[in-house]
């Protein structure tokens, strides 16, 4: 064996020494290094493993050693091309491919543990939605203590959030391979992560969120504080799904483009996909504009209560401009006196609003730091004067006591002169 | 009076000089490989790099004794450094040599190779002579005039 090697070892090594120079054609040289150079770019345009584009670049440091003896030659016969300009031409082809190659075996490695890390999330999803649906039943049946029902609350509030953390968690392993250009993302890459969007119910698990807060809204009665985070949660998402909707349609589009080229039960899996991910869009799209509405409603009832639980009469408000209007209204009213002032003031907006509800209402998606600014000032104006009110009605008070006491000691003083001192 | 000749004779010779057109020598025609063009239907030869035309018909004629010979067969042309042009290709017996005029290629020279004609030839530029091979161990060093070497193992 050792000398079979040993042998093609030397007889490759001797091959050359059999061709006389003298005896090639130019022409046949200039040829056969172009059509070695053509198949080498053929070849390296067309690897698919970073093995193989090893091998290509060896065979490209081989093909300029080989033509390194007519190398002035070449110069002059691939004019306006050299020798050296095509080779090095070939070796940075060859290094583009070797990381692009490179870059999408990691890729898919990369889409594999991703694969895994979806299968987790939605596995503890899966185990997220089993305790919520507990927790909304133990609110439900009301039978526990109000600091047990407050502990359920917080719970449920923890496994919403849990829930939306994992979700986006899940679009993220989805999306993340392609997630700086999905644009350039080929067709069977979007392709797949439609399928991928449908295989792990994604939308459906969207739309469930958007639902289990209104549920949660429904079920609960909340403190003005605990809504601030509930707008938060509500506004993040909305903002990340108006992204991800964008993305889906784009894949959405590539599974029907797909469908369409593709045929039985292909094109079958891609349409039914694609209509799937546009139904369920629309869907997610109507659960977090109930989600919206529903929150809305929840705040600006839950801020009237607090007046009209106090016997305050403000008008009916359902958002910021009609609580606004009915707040100025009322100051309005108070300041011509037919509104008493003095609850309003002190019990609900200095008490209530402004300590509960101040957080809530300046979030720019409610009343705004401006509006709430302006309003409270307005409030602040309502209890300068009433102020002002007592303080005179004090005044007023002080010097009658003072005068009627001036009256009385100048009465009695006059009421007595017998008694003036004896001569 | 002789200072006055020699004053002239130095004028004539400078007007002389100044009348001469101009010259640039040691000019290198040489192709670096040779063209292998293919004949088309209408016998002409177009040669891409050097944009050289012309028709192969009285080639065709002389070395087969027929026109269209040569359509659709390969030429190979080959330029050496003084100007002239080689152009042979398989089955020629000889090496044309011709040299370039106004919108003509003239005749320097018919350079007999073989009795049988040539199986695949092939010209290189080996300034300031051509090289001519056809095969294994046939070789042959070839100027304008004729052959200057041979060699055949």
């Amino acid at each position: 064996m050792r000398i079979a090697i040993a042998l093609i070892l030397l007889i490759a090594l001797l091959a050359p020494l059999g061709q006389s120079p003298a005896q090639q054609s130019d022409y046949d040289i200039q040829q056969s290094f172009q059509q070695r150079y053509s198949t080498l770019r053929m070849m390296i345009d067309s690897a698919s493993t970073t093995a193989e584009l090893d091998s290509l670049g060896r065979q490209v440091n081989v093909l300029a050693q080989d033509f390194q003896d007519q190398r002035e030659f070449l110069d002059k016969a691939l004019y306006p091309e050299s020798f050296e300009g095509q080779i090095t031409s070939l070796r940075q082809v060859h290094q583009l491919a070797h990381d692009r190659t490179s870059m999408i075996q990691t890729q898919g490695v990369r889409i594999s543990e991703l694969q895994v890390a979806v299968s987790e999330l939605t596995m503890r999803l899966d185990t997220l939605a089993g305790e919520r649906a507990r927790l909304f039943e133990e609110l439900q049946s009301s039978k526990r203590s109000e600091s047990s029902l407050r502990e359920t609350v917080r719970r449920l509030t923890n496994n919403l959030n849990a829930n939306d953390r994992l979700m986006f968690s899940l679009l993220d392993s989805l999306f993340l391979p392609y997630d700086r250009n999905l644009r350039q993302a080929t067709e069977v890459e979007k392709e797949n992560v439609a399928s991928s969007v449908e295989r792990a119910n994604v939308l459906r698990r969207i739309r469930d969120v958007a639902s289990d807060n209104v549920r949660f809204l429904e079920a609960t009665q909340l403190q003005g504080k605990d809504y601030a985070n509930l707008l938060d949660q509500q506004q993040q998402f909305q903002t990340r799904w108006k992204g991800l909707s964008e993305k889906l349609q784009e894949v959405a589009t590539a599974a029907e483009k797909r469908s369409a080229t593709a045929t039985g039960k292909k094109a079958k899996d891609g349409a039914r996909t694609a209509a799937a991910i546009t139904t369920d869009r629309t869907q997610v799209d109507s659960a977090l504009a109930l989600w919206n509405e529903k929150l809305q409603s929840s705040i600006w009832g839950a801020i009237e209560k607090e007046f009209t639980g106090r016997g305050v009469a403000v008008n009916h408000f359902v958002d910021a401009p009609s609580f606004d209007a009915s707040m100025r209204a009322f100051v309005a009213a108070a300041k011509e006196g037919q509104q008493e002032a003095d609850v309003f003031v002190d019990e609900v907006w200095k008490e209530r609003i402004d300590k509960e509800w101040r957080d809530v209402l300046t979030r720019e998606s409610m009343l705004g730091k401006t509006a709430y600014a302006s309003l409270d000032k307005a409030v602040s104006e309502l209890s300068q004067k009433t102020f002002d009110l007592k303080m005179i009605l004090y005044i007023v008070g002080i010097i009658a006591i003072a005068l009627a006491a001036w009256w009385f000691i100048s009465r009695r003083s006059k009421q007595s002169p017998g008694t003036e001192p004896a001569a | 009076m002789n200072k006055f000749v020699a004053m002239l004779s130095f004028l004539c010779t400078v007007m002389l000089l100044s009348c001469s057109s101009l010259t640039l020598e040691n000019v290198d025609y040489g192709w670096p490989v040779e063209s292998v063009s293919t004949v088309g239907p209408d016998n002409m030869v177009s040669e891409g790099r050097y944009s050289l035309t012309f028709s192969i018909s009285p080639i065709a004629l002389e070395e087969f004794q027929d026109s269209s010979a040569l359509r659709g067969s390969k030429v190979r042309i080959l330029r050496n450094t003084e100007g002239y042009y080689f152009l042979t290709g398989p089955r020629f017996k000889h090496v044309y040599v011709f040299k370039p005029g106004k919108q003509e290629l003239k005749e320097v020279s018919t350079i007999e190779i073989s009795q049988t004609g040539m199986q695949n030839p092939a010209l290189n530029l080996r300034p300031p002579l051509v090289e001519l091979l056809d095969g294994e161990g046939f070789r042959r060093i070839l100027s304008s005039d004729g052959i200057v070497e041979e060699e055949k193992k």
